[in-house]
């Protein structure tokens, strides 16, 4: 099929190209309660093809020979309307492979493994199962260019996810990795069930100190922090992150980095335009270390930085995007034992709400507690409120050890006094 | 290639099969601060799914040749022979539908000119920031299965809508807009007021206040009340959450939940519904379902697979939203009917606040725990509409909110748009109703 695309490409005269093949076998298996309901199997493969000329640059896919030439054709139409960009050149330089992006144990379950794997979760279900599901994912990705570039890499990924119910309050918990983990699997199980098993109920209005633990504080992350510090958001204006490039943003015990070579589920060598990956420090110490760019943006922005190129699959435009990120850990041992009341939340939900621009938020707590008086009392249901850029500001401390979740590596976090309503 | 896979399909000993084959053309046109990003693109594939002694079995590959669909067929005959508990579905009659297959060339010159237009009067002072997307979809699909049914359908429909960010001092605020129509591009409307009420929009914003926290008495316009619908009642009365035990409403049939005056139905024929169907992708004709009559659950949306195990009749709801997709639950039109009210009387309040447009929002369907957020918001003092607010969410529970329920507006709009995610699939989905007022509902 390559040498079917190069053909083309010569036919049009077109001299700067970056060719992107990808394949991905996906085999799903998903109960309703315990009966095993949804089996599916999902083949792609397929050319994202991106196109530079007098300075601009189109994209268009196709998985099917027949179809190149007319992907060319409209990609050739398109591009007289994009803008000029500056210096831009593709990636010349073929990475070097430092690290393993498979696992074939995952290479290695059929169907049948999944189907006794997922048996075995909805066993470790303490109360009533809703749903266990398994999604398996081979896939391969190669970039070719026309300034010499050819690197490829084989990765895996496993996502395994549990939920189950007792008496009207639920509990889930899901596993994201490029490596197979059979007891933290299982595992899911217990700690869904142990989220099911709290007696929660809404406590009244409270500012108190906060631990955010897990799936809130990714979510945070996520939601609030990373999607603010791209390059295109600083490029079209649209970030409240802008002119704070070097400032203090957080409080300085609080250092966020990419590591696209540690254990998290985007391990990887290199990113969505072939650059050799390396660690990244995004807040160091509190500050701000600057946006982050793909090729493209960089180009059309006049700066000079690269290496956050993200894509899922051939069919995705390059976006600006991270593999994994970590949260540098503390020193103390456990987060609890600095206040005598204080809220612990583990799950937020309602971040469609969220004003992305200001920062502000106001979310429901789906699980934590609160500690008043050495009692223990589970909470759902109240709102968290507050503005991301404070409470990055207000970290009071840190914990010494970390959990891995997908992509993540964070450690418990402390922020003072954040109101619950 | 029909005849092939019919051929193929028939030889095979399960209790049914269908398949799928589907192309689709997209154009997406984004100008953000005068530099277009655009991306016009085809894709194709085809997914079968087999259900062979009570056991399903769905298997996709994204290209239309006979080599691909012997390849997707082995594998779901594969999968299907895992075997779960004796799952049933209900038949339906042998459907014959055929739309005529046109292709829809779009002038990008006149809808790039046209755009640069649109942009120049977002632009003005306290506006940093200015993006308006256009986007098409227009795919054909084929539907077989092994009741003998042959449908071709074809799904088109064009969205557009502006962010624009403002900035006053330290005061940073932006507003969205959507505007989404099943068919060509050309039906979208009012894309010039539609820019110029968003400038007013996010300039307005920067004056507003910070909204109290607290319980309060609100007044929601037919789009949050459309988003309401789907995401507090809809969601909850998707049959297979239902099955899986997920669902608040689960035990609820036959029960009051709600202010008699309540009626939420799901329908895929409403006038300019973005969520419009014909057949479902279980080759279903689509019907309405009336969730909550008069307060009282009255029935849920179904798919072959969730009708058979409940005994109920067959609804049309189960879509997938591509070809590589299982066809699951989903809604079409979600929409409250009007009540008896004058706009008088659902504003009769002394003091609320009156909340606009959707902004977002997330239910948990078994508890009932919800929370929207409004594009805009106002309070409200002796009836009239007074200050704007900003950050305005709400939140609370599916039955004491519908309990809650004052007054239902005479008025109706079920032209609300939006993409529902499920299980990793988004599908266009419309909502809708009047607008209505509730007492004591927390203001976030």
């Amino acid at each position: 099929m390559i040498e079917e695309i190069l053909k083309k490409l010569k036919k049009y005269n077109i001299k700067d190209y970056e060719i992107f093949n990808s394949t991905n076998s996906i085999t799903s298996i998903d109960t309703d309660k315990t009966n095993f309901d949804k089996k599916e199997f999902e083949y792609d493969e397929g050319y994202g093809l991106r196109i530079l000329k007098n300075n601009k640059i189109t994209f268009t896919y196709f998985s099917d020979k027949n179809h190149i030439e007319s992907s060319i054709q409209n990609a050739l139409k398109i591009i007289k309307i994009k803008p000029k960009l500056h210096n831009f050149t593709f990636n010349n330089k073929n990475p070097k492979i430092k690290v393993k992006t498979y696992d074939k144990k995952i290479i290695d379950l059929d169907e049948k493994d999944i189907k006794e794997l997922i048996k075995d979760m909805i066993q470790n279900i303490k109360y009533t199962p809703i749903s266990c599901s398994v999604i398996k994912n081979i896939s391969e990705v190669r970039i070719i260019n026309s300034e010499g570039l050819d690197c490829s890499q084989k990765e895996t990924s496993l996502l395994a996810f549990a939920y189950c119910s007792k008496e009207g309050q639920t509990g889930s918990e899901f596993y994201e990795s490029y490596k197979y983990d059979r007891n933290t699997i299982l595992n899911l199980s217990k700690i869904a069930s142990k989220k099911a098993n709290q007696k929660t109920k809404q406590i009244s209005s409270v500012k108190l100190p906060v631990i955010l633990e897990d799936d809130a504080l990714i979510n945070i992350i996520d939601n609030l922090f990373l999607t603010q510090i791209t390059g295109d958001k600083k490029h079209h204006n649209s970030s409240y992150l802008i002119g704070k490039e070097n400032m203090n943003i957080a409080s300085n015990n609080l250092t966020i980095y990419e590591d696209p070579f540690c254990e998290g589920h985007s391990k990887t060598n290199f990113d969505g335009e072939g650059i050799e990956d390396d660690i990244s420090v995004l807040i160091d110490k509190g500050k701000f270390t600057g946006f982050v760019y793909d090729k493209e943006t960089a180009a059309l922005s006049k700066v000079d930085k690269k290496g956050f190129c993200s894509r899922s699959n051939y069919t995705q435009y390059p976006t600006i995007g991270y593999s994994n990120i970590l949260i540098k850990p503390g020193k103390t041992k456990n987060l609890e034992e600095i206040h005598r009341e204080y809220v612990v939340i583990n799950n937020l939900f309602g971040f469609h709400t969220v004003n992305t621009t200001t920062g502000d938020f106001s979310l429901i707590i789906g699980n934590g507690y609160l500690v008043k008086n050495n009692k223990k009392q589970f909470i759902q249901g109240n709102i968290l409120s507050g503005n991301t850029y404070a409470l990055l500001k207000n970290i009071q401390d840190i914990e010494k050890s970390l959990k891995m979740k997908g992509s993540y590596i964070v450690p418990r976090i402390l922020v003072k006094g954040l109101t619950i309503s | 290639m029909y005849d092939y896979i019919i051929q193929k399909l028939d030889t095979i000993k399960c209790d049914y099969w269908d398949i799928r084959l589907e192309d689709t053309n997209t154009l997406s046109l984004n100008l953000e601060n005068s530099e277009f990003k655009v991306q016009k693109n085809y894709y194709e594939g085809l997914g079968i799914r087999i259900l062979n002694q009570g056991s399903w079995g769905f298997a996709s590959i994204n290209q239309l040749n006979k080599s691909s669909f012997d390849e997707a067929l082995c594998h779901a005959i594969r999968l299907s022979k895992i075997k779960s508990n004796k799952i049933q579905i209900n038949k339906y009659k042998k459907q014959k539908y055929k739309d005529k297959r046109k292709d829809i060339e779009i002038d990008l010159e006149v809808w790039t000119n046209r755009l640069k237009k649109i942009e120049k009067i977002t632009k003005g002072k306290y506006i940093i920031s200015t993006a308006f997307n256009l986007i098409h979809k227009d795919t054909y699909s084929i539907f077989l299965n092994s009741e003998g049914s042959s449908i071709s359908q074809k799904d088109n429909f064009s969205y557009c809508g502006p962010r624009i960010i403002a900035k006053k001092g330290k005061i940073l605020q932006s507003w969205t807009d959507r505007q989404g129509k099943l068919g060509i591009i050309e039906k979208l409307d009012n894309l010039e007021d539609m820019a110029i009420n968003a400038k007013n929009k996010v300039i307005n914003l920067l004056n507003a206040k910070p909204c109290p926290k607290g319980i309060q008495n609100v007044i929601l316009d037919p789009q949050m009340v459309g988003v309401f619908c789907h995401e507090a009642i809809g969601h909850a009365a998707e049959a297979d959450i239902i099955s899986k035990g997920d669902s608040i409403l689960e035990k609820l049939i036959g029960k009051q939940i709600g202010n008699n005056e309540v009626t939420i139905i799901d329908s895929p024929n409403e006038k300019n519904g973005f969520g419009n169907i014909n057949y479902d992708s279980e080759g279903v004709k689509a019907k309405k379902v009336v969730i909550i009559k008069k307060g009282i659950v009255n029935s849920f949306l179904h798919s072959r697979e969730t009708s058979k195990k409940s005994n109920e009749k067959l609804t049309g709801n189960a879509r997938a939203s591509n070809y590589n997709n299982f066809p699951i639950v989903r809604m079409r039109n979600t929409v409250m009917l009007p009540g008896k009210h004058s706009k008088e009387d659902v504003f009769d309040l002394k003091t609320g606040v009156y909340l606009k447009g959707m902004k977002g929002g997330q239910v948990k369907t078994l508890d009932g725990k919800f929370m929207f957020a409004a594009r805009e918001a106002y309070n409200i003092k002796n009836g009239e509409i007074q200050e704007q607010l900003r950050d305005v969410s709400i939140s609370g529970n599916i039955t004491n909110t519908l309990y809650h329920i004052e007054a239902i507006g005479k008025d109706y709009d079920p032209t609300g748009v939006g993409f529902c995610g499920k299980d990793g699939q988004s599908i266009r989905a419309g909502d809708g109703g009047p607008h209505i007022r509730i007492k004591n509902i927390l203001l976030g």
